[in-house]
């Protein structure tokens, strides 16, 4: 049985490992998110997760966003 | 901008390897810091989150990059070599290898170069794969045994059988030795050359 994985990417700020601390309890409890990480080089702070479908990219934002960081769609 | 994908399937193979070429150019032409997800993007003609599709971010794609390419290059090296070859045999294969290796993959091979002289030096050498190593060692060792090659370090041994070759390559990437010099081809008669006098300084 296929498993649909969708890979969402959203701009952020997370430029420090205390930023990523303070997400980090939030994104592992998130029930569509399979995996995570912040590349944490590029300039965009691209935080890379892999969900499971349907998952809602808002959710995610909305829960950067109260934690007090900056969370956008990556621009093309 | 979301990706689908199913199960991880579908991937876009003609992407992957712009992405891959493009990043192998950037990093040579321009260093590390050249290498940003922006501008792999517009050089490969995909947009960032397609990048983020296949690596995790830009660590994971010159890992990445870092072993495949020392493996395809390993690979090109080892092809009819029998490291119980003769001294003079064993290198003619491996120069008449590497060389080939380097100027049909002249990006792959010089972004590896870049790899070997970075801090990422270290993950090059681990995933050099024990073969390749064995190969090599037993062929200088077996060239000792055999009294057709002369016992030195290897830093002395890799400067005289090797270096030279290189060199070789470099001026025909060039395209000249020095400026003012006549047009320069790596030929097999300069390449035989060479190598002759090469076998003979690391004769006993």
């Amino acid at each position: 049985m296929d498993i649909q994985t969708k890979i969402l990417v959203f701009k952020t700020n997370l430029e420090t490992e205390e930023g990523i601390r303070a997400v980090s309890a939030a994104l592992n409890q998130h029930p569509e998110i399979i995996r995570w990480n912040v590349d944490q080089w590029d300039i965009d702070k691209v935080l890379r997760i892999e969900a499971c479908t349907p998952s809602s990219p808002s959710s995610i934002i909305e829960m950067i966003r109260s934690a007090g960081f900056v969370c956008d769609e990556l621009p093309d | 901008m979301f990706i689908y994908i199913c199960g991880m399937r579908v991937r876009d193979e003609a992407k992957e390897i712009a992405i891959r070429k493009k990043a192998m150019e950037l990093i040579v032409q321009e260093g590390f810091d050249g290498l940003s997800m922006h501008k792999l993007a517009k050089a490969a003609g995909v947009s960032v989150a397609t990048i983020y599709i296949y690596y995790k971010d830009r660590e994971d794609l010159i890992l990445n990059l870092c072993e495949k390419e020392t493996m395809r290059m390993t690979e090109a090296t080892l092809k009819d070599f029998d490291p119980y070859m003769s001294f003079g045999e064993g290198l003619k294969n491996q120069w008449r290898n590497r060389a080939t290796f380097w100027l049909k993959n002249p990006i792959e091979a010089q972004f590896l170069e870049r790899m070997r002289h970075s801090p990422y030096q270290e993950r090059i050498l681990f995933f050099l794969k024990t073969d390749f190593i064995e190969a090599m060692k037993t062929f200088v060792h077996n060239a000792i045994k055999n009294k057709e090659l002369v016992k030195v370090p290897v830093e002395v041994f890799w400067s005289v059988a090797y270096a030279p070759l290189y060199q070789l390559v470099k001026f025909h990437m060039d395209g000249a030795s020095f400026p003012g010099q006549a047009p320069f081809v790596l030929t097999d008669k300069v390449m035989n050359q060479t190598l002759s006098l090469v076998v003979k300084g690391l004769s006993p």
